[in-house]
């Protein structure tokens, strides 16, 4: 039974896995494109430590800014965005969802599995960055620190899929959810430590960010490899990471409730 | 026979907006309107039949299929598919549903070749290889897509991709098929292919089938025609009792010598076109007596004459141009 049920995800992500392949140069390219993102911040920060002077920021040096960015270049194809989001804001708007739910498995998990095979590159791509940066950068993360990332790698994957799939439902409501999905992802960028590590704002500022969803996707995970937070801080965040978790799983199905209602015979 | 397909009293609202003017920010002051897409409607299908679901765009077949196949939740009303609720147990229910969308939401993956999504098929169902093996073999003959069913579906024709699509649909041999407008852009001999395989899917494996189309010549392979109309069933039986319900007239055509107009045809009957030379009259069967009948062909005046019963396109041409002359609308006005 268990088996049986495992192999209609095994079948979904080997055919979604193959379809991604052919889109393999479109991949590659966009994988490399969001990592170039993370490169020209890193020659931003360059040229603020050299043009200011300073030695490092809030405690954080030029060398631990950069380790940082390079694990940010590696984490952005992976973790800042859901493909979800698009595929299923189409599949609401024409009317196609209604080929996915006459198969026997939950919508949410197919658009879950999709997701995930067409991740496989980004991270292998994201892992080979990460060994990188570990060698080059002379890191030597103990297991609690390796363990630590990983967690709030699966954490921050997990925060991308719900909120790719909470901006996706609201095609329900929207024409076009382009808008929402830009802002969301300067969210990520600018208060999610995409492109400012969040230790360099004040202190009143850095805690209040730190109570929002959007650092568990960049900045968290890469804060906690890099060292620029210490494994004491790294590991109190874990209740407001998996708080997120929960409340967002529970604003996603209420979205998914409301949504099944809300299908129409030739798309919303 | 048991039914597999019992919708009782089945009733679906869908809210629309439409503009009021054609002003800079008409899109800010739309009307909403409420469109009643199914409106009490009632049907069974037993095991093994093959039903279509006629009607024309907008009628409510496309809310009708969803609905049985757990797509859409009616507002109102019941519908048990092989004994469960479509909606509460989608999943469960899908395992004996087989569903063909038409061009429209294909099921085939684009930049793959079919043979991938009938694997794909094969392990969400859990379908054995052995079984997989020869339910391929089965379909590749039937629908004879062996030199098709491995090249890219994006490179297919749209008869070859809907050839496919039935496979898909059916690989797993669900008790219950739906399909929605599976011919509509199809050739001839796709066109035939499929309505072949549709019987012998029956005939070998009792699959039931219900099929909508816009397509005249898909009714032939009915057992059972339920036609729709602003979502409310306007006929459901046999297609012979179509012709008899929607067609009360028999087309006499007459050919005069000299120029002729058929005067005074008018009292036998509803004249359709009248020109110098030839007349087209309907004639209910009982005004059509037979001595006036032979009286007019042994006339010197008539050169040639046709008696004709209306084929099916053409009664149901007649039948929607007559519904909207004297349609009420079914939607309900309300302002946003």
């Amino acid at each position: 039974m268990l088996t049986s049920r495992f192999a209609k995800y095994r079948a979904l992500f080997r055919i979604s896995f193959k379809d991604m392949l052919t889109w393999g140069w479109e991949t590659v390219l966009s994988s490399f494109m969001l990592m170039l993102y993370a490169v020209i911040a890193i020659v931003v920060w360059i040229a603020i430590y050299s043009f200011t002077g300073v030695k490092s920021i809030n405690g954080v040096d030029l060398t631990s800014t950069i380790i940082y960015f390079a694990i940010i270049s590696a984490l952005m194809p992976f973790l800042t965005w859901s493909a979800m989001v698009n595929k299923l804001s189409d599949d609401i708007r024409s009317g196609s969802i209604g080929s996915s739910l006459i198969r026997p498995m939950p919508y949410y998990l197919k658009l879950f599995f999709e997701d995930i095979s067409s991740s496989v590159f980004n991270l292998a791509v994201s892992i080979a960055v990460i060994l990188l940066v570990i060698f080059l950068g002379r890191l030597t993360p103990d297991a609690y620190v390796s363990a630590m990332f990983i967690f709030y790698f699966i954490i921050g994957f997990l925060i991308a899929e719900l909120l790719g799939f909470i901006i996706g439902s609201l095609a329900i409501y929207l024409t076009d959810i382009y808008g929402i999905m830009v802002s969301v992802n300067w969210m990520i960028t600018i208060i999610g430590g995409g492109m400012i590590p969040i230790v360099f704002f004040p202190a009143f500022i850095e805690k209040v960010l730190l109570l929002t969803p959007f650092p568990f996707l960049a900045f968290v995970p890469a804060a906690t490899l890099s060292g620029v937070i210490g494994i004491g801080e790294a590991f109190s965040l874990a209740p407001v990471g998996l708080a997120w978790l929960a409340a967002l799983a529970v604003v996603a199905y209420a979205m998914w409730a409301k949504l099944k209602t809300r299908i129409n015979a030739v798309g919303i | 026979m048991p039914n597999v397909i019992e919708v009782e009293n089945v009733s679906k609202r869908f809210n629309t907006y439409e503009n009021r003017d054609t002003g800079l920010f008409s899109s800010f002051r739309r009307k909403k309107k409420v469109v009643r897409a199914l409106d009490g409607v009632s049907f069974s299908i037993k095991r093994g039949e093959i039903v279509a679901l006629l009607g024309r765009n907008g009628s409510g077949k496309s809310t009708m299929i969803k609905t049985i196949t757990g797509i859409l939740h009616p507002d109102s009303g019941k519908v048990s598919v092989l004994g469960l609720d479509p909606w509460r147990d989608r999943q469960k229910i899908a395992m004996d549903i087989g569903v063909v969308f038409g061009a429209t939401h294909p099921q085939l993956y684009w930049n793959l070749p079919p043979i991938d999504t009938f694997e794909y098929v094969r392990d969400v169902y859990g379908v054995s290889q052995k079984d997989y093996n020869e339910r391929l073999k089965f379909f590749i003959e039937l629908l004879d897509i062996s030199k098709v069913y491995k090249k890219q579906t994006r490179q297919l024709s749209l008869g070859e991709r809907m050839k496919c699509e039935m496979v898909a649909a059916l690989l797993h041999f669900p008790k219950f098929v739906v399909m929605d407008e599976p011919t509509i852009g199809v050739d001839l001999p796709a066109r035939m292919g499929i309505k072949k395989a549709v019987r012998e899917l029956r005939k070998r494996y009792g699959m039931t089938f219900l099929i909508t189309t816009h397509v005249v010549d898909d009714i032939s392979m009915a057992d059972r025609i339920v036609m729709l109309e602003k979502g409310k069933k306007i006929f459901d039986g046999k297609p012979d009792r179509l012709k008899s319900t929607f067609s009360r007239y028999i087309i006499l055509e007459v050919r005069f010598i000299d120029g002729e107009s058929g005067k005074g045809f008018e009292t036998r009957g509803r004249v359709i076109s009248s020109e110098p030379g030839h007349v087209k009259l309907g004639i209910l069967p009982s005004m059509l007596k037979e001595e006036w009948l032979r009286k007019l062909i042994t006339s010197d005046k008539v050169a040639d004459y046709r008696i004709n019963e209306p084929g099916l396109s053409s009664i149901l041409a007649r039948f929607y141009s007559s519904r909207d002359h004297r349609s009420k609308s079914a939607d309900v006005d309300a302002d946003e």
